[in-house]
């Protein structure tokens, strides 16, 4: 299992499940990641969390050709990706191989690879290239 | 205005001190970090028992601390003593607390130091960082500093219209600097088809896109301006200088999800207030010593301390403006990239030396003001050094 803390056992046990998570703040209204005690926006400490679309698209990516540390399950090269959620906040997740472009959309599912669930990024077919 | 502003022109650098950067000292930190703070000692004309504070920082423990420097070059007393838990974001940070120390008269004479077995020891590269991010990196293969710069490089890239002959502008126009320098560890010429040679690590970046590790221990003293005119070299005046961090810094040094734009690092945040409180403009700029961990960084960062337009670093890097005799010098010793991964300390060391006037056949002609910045991604420190005007 993924090593968690308390702020963030929530949304891991939720994308295990199959569903993505995020705290939201009652005082602002703001969506936020990653999971944190108090809201990063406005300061209300508190949040509650809700289910929200695991749609997004790509903000940045990088390739990564040498291992420098990764798990060995992950093969090289493998690309992780920074993704803007059509919810608002931006997460980070992992995707193999190297065919990404920003500005891709993209869907987040439960990865599995080794013993943990992890944010897979699944390039939507349809986009351009 | 707080510790952003911290300088004022009260105090300023004497002296520095380094120890030879290598890939294998054989020698422990603290041996390191002791000779590099008495050789700045008594490069400024001082004697150790003048010092009475010291300023230094680490990452994950790869450091000693300061109590024990004090120890090992049987000072006195002391009477500050910071430890900053930071890497490359502290060099200009622990300069401005010094400066402000100074200042404020709760020290006279402090060493800044930056020391470590970087190579041969806990390798920064590799290294998990304490914090709450961890958990959404490392299990997918997100481990490693340098991805999070490419990260932010992709980005920065694909917004100002520039590209790997940026990148490699940066890397060709570092080198040239670096074969005049003694102490860099990469003097070998690189040329464009070297550069696209270089093996991709994590895309966008190539090996010669980043920084050597190494081992080694670089310092500087900072005391007053009244008292550094009477001292050995002329004084390499603090006229501002400090830390910047803006909304949402992140859990650690690898957590930039709640960052919104990657394409703006720390110097653009600092940058006016930095320039406000020196006293001057971007264009009184004589040169520069950009952090440059990877040479992304110094793309994003010399557009953010606004030496250029936004999207024009690559040019000014390949237009030769940066080099000997150019323009706007920049990163004169071949910086991090090829003198070797002190944290940036040896960044502030250069500068020092330059504004000294003391660079032998790197010496720039024009070095009354000198931007010196620290750091990669959302926080970070900078600071203004000029010759005694």
């Amino acid at each position: 299992m993924t090593v968690t803390d308390r702020d963030s056992a929530p949304f891991w046990e939720a994308l295990a499940d199959g569903e993505m998570q995020l705290q939201r703040c009652p005082a602002c209204d703001r969506l936020r990641f990653p999971p944190v005690p108090a809201c990063p926006y406005c300061g209300h400490h508190g949040g509650e969390w809700e289910p929200v679309a695991p749609t997004g698209t790509v903000y940045s990516h990088v390739t990564v050709h040498r291992r420098l540390g990764a798990p060995r399950w992950i093969e090289c090269p493998y690309t992780v990706v920074v993704v803007d959620l059509d919810a608002g906040p931006r997460v980070v997740g992992l995707t193999p191989g190297a065919e990404v472009s920003i500005g891709d959309r993209v869907r987040i599912e439960p990865g599995r690879g080794g013993d943990e669930v992890h944010v897979a990024v699944v390039i939507e077919e349809d986009n351009d290239g | 205005m707080g510790e952003a502003t911290a300088g004022g022109g009260a105090a300023a650098i004497a002296g520095v001190g380094y120890t030879p950067y290598t890939f294998e000292s054989g020698r422990s930190v603290l041996d390191q970090a002791t000779e590099a703070c008495r050789v700045a000692v008594h490069d400024a004309g001082l004697d150790l028992a003048d010092v009475d504070g010291i300023v230094s920082y680490s990452v994950n423990n790869d450091s000693v601390l300061t109590q024990a420097v004090a120890t090992t070059l049987a000072l006195p007393r002391l009477d500050l003593a910071i430890d900053l838990q930071l890497g490359g974001q502290a060099p200009c940070h622990a300069v401005a607390l010094a400066a402000m120390a100074v200042a404020t008269g709760q020290a006279s004479t402090v060493v800044v130091y930056r020391a470590m077995n970087g190579r041969s020891g806990d390798r920064v590269g590799g290294m998990a960082f304490p914090g709450g991010g961890g958990q959404y990196r490392y299990p997918i293969g997100y481990g490693a500093y340098l991805m999070y710069v490419a990260m932010w490089g992709r980005r920065f890239l694909h917004e100002t219209g520039q590209g790997e002959a940026d990148l490699a502008a940066v890397a060709i126009a570092q080198r040239r600097y670096a074969m005049a320098n003694p102490r860099a560890v990469k003097k070998t010429p690189l040329s464009m088809d070297d550069y696209l040679a270089s093996p991709m690590v994590a895309e966008p970046f190539r090996i010669e896109d980043c920084t050597i590790e190494v081992d080694g221990a670089c310092a500087v003293v900072v005391t007053s301006t009244e008292r550094a005119r009477d001292l050995r070299h002329p004084p390499a005046v603090i006229a501002a200088g400090g830390y910047r961090g803006g909304p949402r810094p992140g859990l650690d040094i690898g957590d930039h999800l709640g960052w919104d734009d990657y394409t703006r690092n720390y110097t653009s945040w600092i940058r006016d207030d930095l320039y406000g409180r020196a006293g001057v403009t971007p264009g009184d700029v004589d040169l520069a010593q950009i952090y440059d961990c990877f040479t992304s960084t110094v793309l994003m960062s010399t557009e953010g301390i606004g030496l250029c337009e936004r999207g024009g670093a690559g040019e000014l890097f390949s237009s030769g403006a940066t080099g000997v005799g150019g323009r706007l010098p920049i990163n004169t010793g071949g910086g991090l990239l090829a003198e070797g991964y002190l944290h940036g300390m040896n960044t502030v060391v250069e500068a020092v030396e330059q504004v000294q006037g003391r660079s032998g056949e790197r010496q720039v002609d024009r070095h009354d003001v000198c931007v010196v910045t620290s750091g990669a991604l959302m926080d970070g420190s900078a600071m203004i050094l000029t010759t005694d005007r």
